[in-house]
Formats: C-alpha cells, structure tokens, sequence
C-alpha cells in the first residue's frame, strides 16, 4: 500500500520537472536572506494589514501559503522569496518567510525577516511575538525580553507573547516573574497545556514539589500526547515518594518520548521530501500507536491534501481510522471516499464492510452499487 | 574664559582615552608542543557519520618518567575500509617534562587497527605499568606496557568480544576484586553500505546532510571483568549491564555517585537517554539514569551527549556532572544530592544560554584558574560542514569555551584560548608540563592536536610562588592490583575551602587523562586536613600538607 501511494505520489511530473523544482528549493534554502533587496525608507508606510494585495502578487502569495500550510515550508520559502526580490520588503511575504524560517529552525533568519517586517510595518508589532521566539532559540534573552515587553506593551492580552516573556524570564534565572507571567497566561487560557507544563518545571525547580505536580497533571489533562508533562510529573511523584504511580508516568513519559523522537526524525525526513506519503503513513502509525486520535487525523488530512483524488489513500484513511477505534473521522473519510472513488467497485465493496453493522440502508446501497460497477460477490 | 574652560574640557574629553587591557584567556595555544601531530577522519565532506567524531586522546605516564605522555589514537578512511586497508595506527608521543613531546621509538610503535576512535589506560596485569585499551570501529585492542620500554599487542587473548563501534572506555574496578574491570561504550550498528550519503533524505535546517544518529541502531555498551593478567570476561548480561534499550553510547565517566564505596558508572548517549549504572555492591549493576533524573534534560528531552565533565562543582562532596550537547541544545549541568539523584540546574547556574550555539565534545571539570573551585572547559565543532550556510545559527569551526567558576555557584563564559575557531573532538586535562596548572590537549577534527598551555602559573617551577595561587596533585598508590587506586576519593580542607576529589582515569569524550587528582588552593600555602578513602575502604588522613608538590601515598599495610 506504501510503494503504491509513494508511486502515485510520484506521478505527474517529469523527472527533470522534479530536479528543476528541488534545485529551485534548494537555491531558495540556501539564500542568505540579508542578500533580499531593501525597499526604500516608507515606502510601505502606509500599509495595514486589511490592504489589498497587489493583483500579481495573489496568485504567488497564495500559492506560497498552501505550501506552508501543506508542510512544504522549502516550497514555501522559494515563493515568498521570490515575491521578496519582485516587491522588496511586501510586508505580508517578509512575515511569513520569517515564519516559515521559525518552522525550520533558522532563528537568525527568522529574526532577519520580522525585523524587516517591523521596519516596514512598525504599527504592526503587536503581531510579532515570534520575533521575541527567535531571540529566545537565539540564547539572546536580553533582546527577547525587551521584544515580548514592547509586544506586550501594544497587546497587553498576547498569550504567546506572555508565554515567551515568562520563559524568557525563567531563562535569566527569574523563576518567580517567570510563575507570575505564567499565572497570567492562564488566566487568560487555562487551557494552555504548555504553560501549564512549564508552570511545573519552574515549581519543580524551586522545590515546590507538590504545586508542580498539580501542574503537570493539568498539563497531562490537557495535552496527554506530550512526553514533557508525564516527565514531570514522574519526577515530582518519586521527589515526594510515589513510587508506583511515578512508575507509571515515566512507563507512558518512555512510550511517549521514543514517540516523539521517531516523529521528530521522520519531520527532519519531510523538509526535504514533503509529499514523501511513506513517511507520512509512518508517523500515522506511531500516532495510533500512542492513541493520538487527533494526530492521526490531522496526518490523514495532510496525506489527502497532497493527492486529493488519490482512491487508495481514501482507503487507507478509512482503514486507519476505523483500526484506531475513531468512529467520527471513519465516518468522515467513509463520506470522503464515497465521493472520491464513486466509480471505483473496491470503493463500494469497501464501504459495504464498512456500513455493515453501521447503517443497513447504506450497507446494501453500497452492494448494489458494487456489483452496478461490475464487481462480484463471493 | 568660562567658554575657553569649556572648550578645553570638551577637547579633553574627545581626546582618546586608553583602552583598558583585554584580559588575556587562562590558555594559549603552543604550536611547538606537538609540531605535525595530525589524525585523519575520513573525508572533510563528511558524507557518513563514521567520518564525523574524530580519534581519541590518552594521557598517561607511560615511560615512568614522572611526566604525563600522550597516545593518540587515530582513524581511517572509507576508501581503506573497503580496499582492507589498516587504519592509521595509535602512536605514542614522549613527554620531555616541559610538555613538548615527540613521537616515541620502535618498541612503542603500534599497527594499524580499523578505525581508532578512543581509549584508556590503565594497569590490567598489576605489574605497575600502564597498559593502553583501544576502541574501534572494529574490533576492540589491547597493548601491554612491556616495563616502561615499549608496547606489546595481547588482543588475541584479551578476550574483547565482537566488533562494534566503540567510542569511549573506561577502566574500574567495580567488583573490588583489586583487578581492573572495563566499559566499552558503542555507538552504532554502521554499515555505508545501508545508510543513505547526504542527498538521500536526511536533512538539517534545510539542507542535505549525512545520516545518523537517528534512525540506526543504537549498540548495547560492554562490561568486562578483568582477571588481573591481561584478559578479560564479557559480563555485560550477567552483570546486568544491559540496559531495556541501548544508546547511541558516546561519553563515559565512573564515579561513586551515591558515596556508597563502590564506584558506579555514567553513559552519555547521543539523542537516547543517558544511562547511570548504580553499583550494587553484589557484582551486578541497575540503570537508574531515569530515577536519579540524568537520562534526559531538565523538561525531559533526549540531547546529544557527546562529553561528560565529572567533579565536586559546590564541594558537597558528591560528583556532580556536566554532559556536553549539539547546537540548539544547551550544555547540561546536573548537580547531585547524593541517593536523591541530580537536578538538572543549567539555565540557574548559567551554562545553558551560553552554549546554546555550540556543539560540545571534549569536556571536564577541573580548578583551571586554582582559585579552588571547579571550572569548566568544553571545545566545539559542529558535526555538519553545512553549519557554514546561511541560515544555520552556527558554525563548522566553534571557538572553545571556558565556564569560569564564580564561586557562587554561577559560571561565566570566557573564551578559553585566543585560538582561532576550530572544528575539535576529544580533550584531555592534565598537568602537562608539571608546573601546578591544568593543561589541555585537543584533537581538531581532519587538523592537528594541539595543546592549550594554561597561563595561571608560570612556567619553569622554582619561580616564587608564595603568593600563590596554590595547588596539590595526589598520587595514590593502593595495595593490590589496582595499584593506582582507582576510586578512591580523596577530601582535601584548606584554609578558605574544601573539595572531595575521586581517582578516574575516564576524560569524557573518548579521552582518558592520568590516574590523580589535582586541587587548586587559592591562596592557602597548605592542605590542613587530606582525607584519602581507599578502595579498599580503608580510611586515611594527612594533616598540614604542604602544597605545590606531587604528592604520592602509599596505602598503609594493615
């Protein structure tokens, strides 16, 4: 089923097609962004973010977003550059390169672009607390925390931005603001599993053992998947004593940490072959594996949007699905693949099996439709 | 006039001030120390990981003339692997006692193995001289001191099992039997002919880069016991040396971590959980990096551990651990609370934001300036030539970093030499030419090794020194077949200060460094109380010490 799927997703381009558009990539990853020409001083003095983007930059911008939102952040970066040498310092392009580096873990560049998007679109600074991200990946805690405090200065209410300001404090060994700015986030989202996370290294740190625990427990609630808070809370359950129940945590923190480190390697895999769908149905499989209902789907959705039209990836969708015990997206791809491969027989025998048991109605309608398109029982 | 007052003022003002003088780092780079010294590592494309971490460093004083030598372990290259060539052999460089060395005679001379990585030496027949281990890709090695005159092959009979990829040893004694026992850490299942060259998939930041760690498969590390005569017992499932998963095993140190008189040992692995064996006491060990929280970083994330320092960083008395990472990651800095475990205190203690950009190997905790606390010395290279292309907030070639100790706790990065930026592997901390300081040796990776002379104290001895600072090396010499005492620990109290040192030869990244211990002093002429714990767990105590000297002790009979 891999080797078809990975054939498919072969299909339709050239071989020399392929080697121009990866040399294209290539060229693009490895652009020093400061080489970008500069647009005059003010020139985009009067741009807001509602104004109308120019009409030959849709297509290009638009074309760029599918790319990172597809995951294809080398394909990405290749447009939005590109975009950048035609109109220098487009405020919109320059935010999302900058954005695309972050995802790629090039913090200098990252910092290179929103700086050129501030200087562009100054009254715009409110959105810009990824700048404040890359200074903190950059170690440069100073200038991240005077970032967040102008962020934060504009939209006192910047969950991220808080975020990054409390760690951005811990990191300058100023554990209490870090708890207070951490408090405050939750406030504003007490769902914030990550904060909450980080709430409990810092208590752990100070030796508030029990109050970290309560927060790695929350952060497990809210997030179960993340191997972060189960580490903590193992830690703080041995620090006061527990051993079975820390037993227990660090068993699911190993399950989920190995998890983690095979996705992170197979994601290292996709920034140089994105629509490689072999790797794809192998994070799919360690996702079920650790009961991460909404990775596999989110996963499933990426695959489809890459070969849309493609019936066996339908297929394995619904299998993967209907396996991991998630009867609302099986009931999504069953709809997806009855209007994908509506006139492919295996598709209706498949969805047969499927409605048996479901929906008798929809059960023999799929038959007829079966044996309509030439298929035979037995 | 007050306007001509004014105007003088101003004209004083612009004039140019003085700058204040650079501090000048506490090492400097010696050329003449080791003049064409060079290891070979593969090509400089670095297409397979095998070409990636360089040789190994052992320092020792092999010829029994009371300086420390060096043993250079080298590589080899893929072209020579599959022609069946032999790799460059390990070579043993004579120290003159000034820390200039020259390559030894015949009778040292050592073949050829696959691919040299690390080693360590240590005395496995007890017939006082050091031998020397060598790891390999490939089948491990043993060479006998032949009394100070020469080196003699006995891997034959030295009982080394299989042919892995090891990277560090370690020599001990855990059995306390009094006959030295043996760690081999490995690596990796490598085999070019299933890993895929740069270009097939794997990727960093972007670019094409070479395969591994992740996504081959981690070997498990070995534990041999040693029969005192030159041979050795695999004992890694017997004694329960085999962890649930094995790393990618790159670091090694032994300590007593829980000060329970037998000596435990410590794993750094690259991107898998470290490993902590404790100690039994029964001939059998239990991994419990994970219990004792130095498996993974403070949030629980695998890093890269390349080295691992090891020493009494806030004098406790307990061995706290500093595992060197890859860039993006900062260096780890765990401090002990005895049977408790260690807390991860990076960021609090200021190693972490500073060695965020660098990528460490060769590391230790050593009194570098002897103001009588712990410091640190880590060197850098990236592991990737692409880390020169834009966009990769780091480099190939990285300048080597010295955590100064503040003595409250808190470090400080200082340059640790005004070298330029090099691409360095393994590093080994030693006096090396016996005048009181710690001196260190370090291989560039596909360059030279070079030997970073620390200018705390001036060379020749017999300068003035009463104004300190101050310093005390140890040299124990225990009973029985573990003659240089490894794991015992000694407690040295001087006015202003005291630190418990353990005697280990393991030097964190494939390097191996001189079974002593050594304490910077300040400015206190003399050790008031010297506390020596015996491997054999008799207890030893020596009052008003003079300092600046080596001292040897001999354990007591009975």
């Amino acid at each position: 089923m891999i080797a078809l799927m990975l054939g498919l997703a072969l299909l339709g381009t050239s071989p020399q097609e392929e080697r121009a558009a990866r040399d294209a990539v290539d060229a693009a990853l490895a652009r020093d962004p400061k080489s970008l020409p500069s647009a005059p001083p003010g020139h985009w003095g009067e741009w807001t973010p509602q104004a109308a983007v120019p009409d030959d930059l849709t297509a290009p911008l638009a074309s760029a977003m599918r790319a990172y939102f597809s995951g294809d952040y080398g394909e990405a970066l290749r447009g939005l550059l590109a975009i950048l040498e035609a109109e220098p310092d487009f405020p919109p392009a320059l935010y999302q390169a900058g954005t695309t580096y972050f995802r790629l873990r090039r913090y200098g560049d990252t910092a290179e672009l929103y700086e050129r998007f501030l200087r562009a679109a100054p009254r715009e600074v409110s959105a810009t607390q990824a700048l404040g991200h890359a200074y903190y990946s950059l170690g440069e805690y100073p200038r991240a925390r005077e970032h967040y405090e102008k962020v934060l200065a504009a939209s006192p209410d910047s969950v991220e931005a808080l975020r990054g300001y409390a760690l951005t404090r811990m990191r300058l060994s100023e554990g209490e603001a870090a708890l207070e700015l951490l408090g405050r986030v939750l406030e504003l989202r007490e769902t914030h599993a990550d904060a909450h996370a980080w709430k409990a290294q810092i208590l752990f740190d100070l030796g508030r053992t029990e109050e970290a625990l309560a927060s790695a427990q929350r952060a497990r609630e809210l997030d179960p998947f993340e191997p972060r808070s189960a580490y903590l809370e193992s830690q703080a359950l041995a620090e006061l004593g527990r051993d079975a129940e820390a037993a227990k945590a660090a068993a699911r923190f190993e399950e989920l940490s190995r998890a983690d480190q095979e996705i992170r390697s197979l994601e290292a895999l996709l920034v140089r072959a994105p629509r490689d769908l072999a790797v794809l149905a192998r994070m799919v499989e360690i996702q079920r594996g650790i009961g991460n209902l909404a990775g596999v789907r989110g996963l499933l959705e990426r695959m489809t949007r890459i070969q849309p039209q493609d019936v066996a990836l339908r297929v394995y969708a619904l299998d993967v699905l209907e396996a991991a015990g998630d009867a609302e997206g099986a009931a999504a791809a069953a709809l997806a693949l009855e209007r994908i491969g509506a006139e492919d027989a295996a598709t209706w025998k498949r969805l047969e099996r499927y409605y048996a048991g479901k929906d008798r109605v929809r059960q023999v309608q799929a038959g007829e439709r079966y044996r309509r398109l030439g298929g035979r029982d037995g | 006039m007050i306007a001509h007052v004014l105007a003088a003022a101003l004209s004083i003002a612009q004039e140019p001030t003085p700058a204040p003088a650079k501090p000048q780092p506490l090492f400097a780079e010696d050329p003449s120390a080791l003049p064409g010294v060079r290891t070979l590592s593969g090509s400089r494309e670095k297409r397979y990981i095998i070409e990636a971490n360089g040789g190994g460093l052992v320092l020792a004083d092999f010829d029994g003339d009371g300086d420390v030598d060096l043993v250079v372990i080298d590589g080899s290259t893929l072209e020579r692997i599959e022609k069946g060539e032999k790799g460059e052999p390990p070579r043993l460089y004579l120290n003159d006692g000034t820390g200039h060395f020259s390559l030894s005679g015949e009778t040292w001379s050592m073949p050829g193995g696959r691919w040299g990585m690390g080693g360590a030496a240590g005395d496995v027949n007890g017939d006082g001289w050091p031998d020397l281990v060598v790891t390999e890709w490939g089948p491990d090695r043993l060479f006998l001191n032949q009394g100070g005159k020469g080196f003699r092959e006995a891997t034959e009979k030295a009982g080394f099992q299989g042919s892995r990829w090891g990277t560090s040893a370690a020599f001990l004694d855990y059995d306390a039997d009094g006959f030295l026992d043996l760690v081999v850490v490995n690596y990796l299942a490598f085999d070019p002919n299933e890993i895929s060259p740069p270009g097939g998939g794997c990727s960093w930041k972007g670019y094409p880069v070479m395969c591994g760690p992740e996504g081959l498969t981690p070997v498990h590390d070995q534990l041999y016991r040693g029969r005192g005569d030159g041979t050795f017992e695999e004992v890694s499932v017997p004694a329960r040396f085999r962890p649930a998963q094995a790393g990618f095993g790159l670091g090694v140190t032994t300590l007593d971590y829980d000060n329970d008189g037998d000596t435990d040992v410590y794993v750094s692995n690259d991107s898998t959980p470290h490993h902590l064996w404790e100690n039994r006491g029964d001939g059998t060990f239990e991994e419990i990096g994970f219990r004792r929280a130095v498996s993974h970083d403070g949030s629980g994330k695998e890093q890269a551990g390349m080295g691992i320092g090891c020493g009494d960083l806030d004098g406790d008395g307990r061995d706290d651990l500093l595992v060197t990472n890859f860039s993006g990651e900062s260096n780890a800095l765990y401090l002990s609370r005895g049977k408790l475990g260690f807390r991860e205190r990076s960021t609090y203690t200021g190693i972490a934001g500073p060695s965020l950009h660098s990528l460490g190997w060769g590391t230790a905790l050593a009194d570098l300036d002897l103001d009588g606390d712990l410091d640190a010395f880590v060197v850098n290279g990236h592991v990737y030539p692409q880390a020169d292309n834009p966009g990769t907030d780091t480099s190939y070639a990285q300048a080597d970093h010295l955590y100064r100790n503040g003595g409250s706790g808190s470090f400080s990065l200082e340059p640790l030499s005004d070298a330029p930026p090099r691409v360095s592997r393994a590093a080994a901390c030693a006096d090396l030419d016996g005048d009181g300081d710690l001196d260190i040796v370090a291989i560039e990776l596909d360059g030279g090794v070079r030997l970073l002379r620390n200018r705390t104290l001036p060379a020749p001895s017999g300068a003035d020194r009463a104004a300190g600072p101050h310093w005390l090396r140890v040299q124990l010499r225990a009973r029985g077949g573990n003659r240089s005492a490894l794991g015992a620990r000694v407690r040295a109290e001087w006015e202003g200060g005291a630190r418990t040192a353990e005697v280990r030869t393991s030097g964190g990244y494939q390097a191996s460094v001189p079974a002593e211990v050594h304490f910077g002093l300040g400015h206190a002429p003399k050790v008031r109380r010297l506390a020596v714990r015996w491997p054999s767990g008799r207890e030893q105590v020596l009052e008003d010490v003079a300092a600046d000297r080596v001292l040897a002790i001999e354990e007591p009979a009975d």
